[in-house]
């Protein structure tokens, strides 16, 4: 026979254990932050995991993207200030550039979670 | 060789001239500005002709990032003079840059292919070797506003870039 406590206090646990992996999980990842500076990557090589983002931050006044070197992947044509997110998922091509300077080269190490 | 002579040559005569009159470093800052918005147009223009005749992605690409590039540099030179209250002024400079340009226009206007691409990718370097010339030894130690001169100098970081992006575009195109 199942009684009022025991079910309340199940609840209880069930709820804690939901909280506790979604903290959990939040917590697991973050937002890495590329600046464009100077026709370069800031960072040149960042670590990051499978759910993690990254955020590319352009400080220069001429357009500059974020471009994987397959062309898998791709932040928008960022002008001067503007700023794009890519999430890292666990086949993100790692070498990326940019695509209106060629010379500018950067790099994601995926590391696991 | 002539296309590398027109960009070497007006360099250097503007330089050595001994007519102050024609001299490049007694520009005055509405008269650089009137002198940079002219050199980035004809790059633009240079560009959008390469972007519509070229097959080769190198000379795409840079073509490319010519246009965005220039077109940037122009945006934040206008929006400096808005702040600033000032109006670019014409003069000799812009005046010869414009006619040497129409005459590279009309020689671009009539190659096709691999000549195409090699024209304009020689021109390229010569073109940002002579203007980047200008701006270390004629430009930039002469401009008397504070912004102006911040904006020339990070103008000249960025040509420096288009100038080692040429020379690699010349390799590919050549090789």
């Amino acid at each position: 026979m199942i009684n009022r406590r025991i079910m309340v206090s199940g609840a209880m646990a069930s709820f804690g254990a939901i909280v506790f992996n979604a903290s959990n999980t939040f917590a697991e990842s973050i937002t890495h932050e590329v600046r464009i500076k100077g026709f370069k990557f800031v960072p040149e090589k960042i670590n990051a995991r499978v759910g993690d983002k990254i955020t590319f931050i352009n400080d220069d006044i001429v357009p500059h993207t974020a471009t994987a070197n397959d062309e898998s992947w791709t932040t928008k044509d960022l002008q001067k200030g503007e700023s794009d997110t890519i999430e890292v998922t666990s086949n993100l091509f790692e070498g990326y550039y940019c695509i209106y300077h060629p010379n500018m080269k950067a790099f994601v190490k995926i590391t696991k979670q | 060789m002539k296309k590398l002579l027109i960009g070497l040559t007006m360099s250097a005569a503007l330089l050595t001239s001994p007519v102050l009159a024609n001299d490049p470093a007694a520009l005055t800052d509405v008269e650089l500005a009137h002198v940079a918005y002219t050199a980035d147009n004809i790059d633009i223009a240079y560009a959008a002709i390469a972007m519509v005749k070229s097959q080769n992605p190198a000379v795409l690409k840079f073509a490319q990032s010519m246009m965005s590039d220039h077109t940037a540099v122009n945006e934040q030179a206008l929006a400096l003079l808005k702040k600033l209250g000032a109006q670019p002024k014409d003069n000799f400079l812009s005046q010869t840059l414009t006619k040497n340009s129409s005459d590279i226009m009309s020689k671009l206007s009539s190659l096709e292919g691999a000549e195409f691409d090699k024209f304009y990718a020689e021109n390229e370097l010569a073109y940002h070797k002579a203007v980047n010339d200008l701006m270390v030894n004629a430009f930039i130690p002469n401009i008397e506003n504070a912004e102006v001169k911040k904006l020339f100098k990070a103008g000249l970081e960025i040509f420096k870039q288009h100038e080692a992006h040429a020379e690699k575009m010349v390799k590919a195109v050549n090789g």
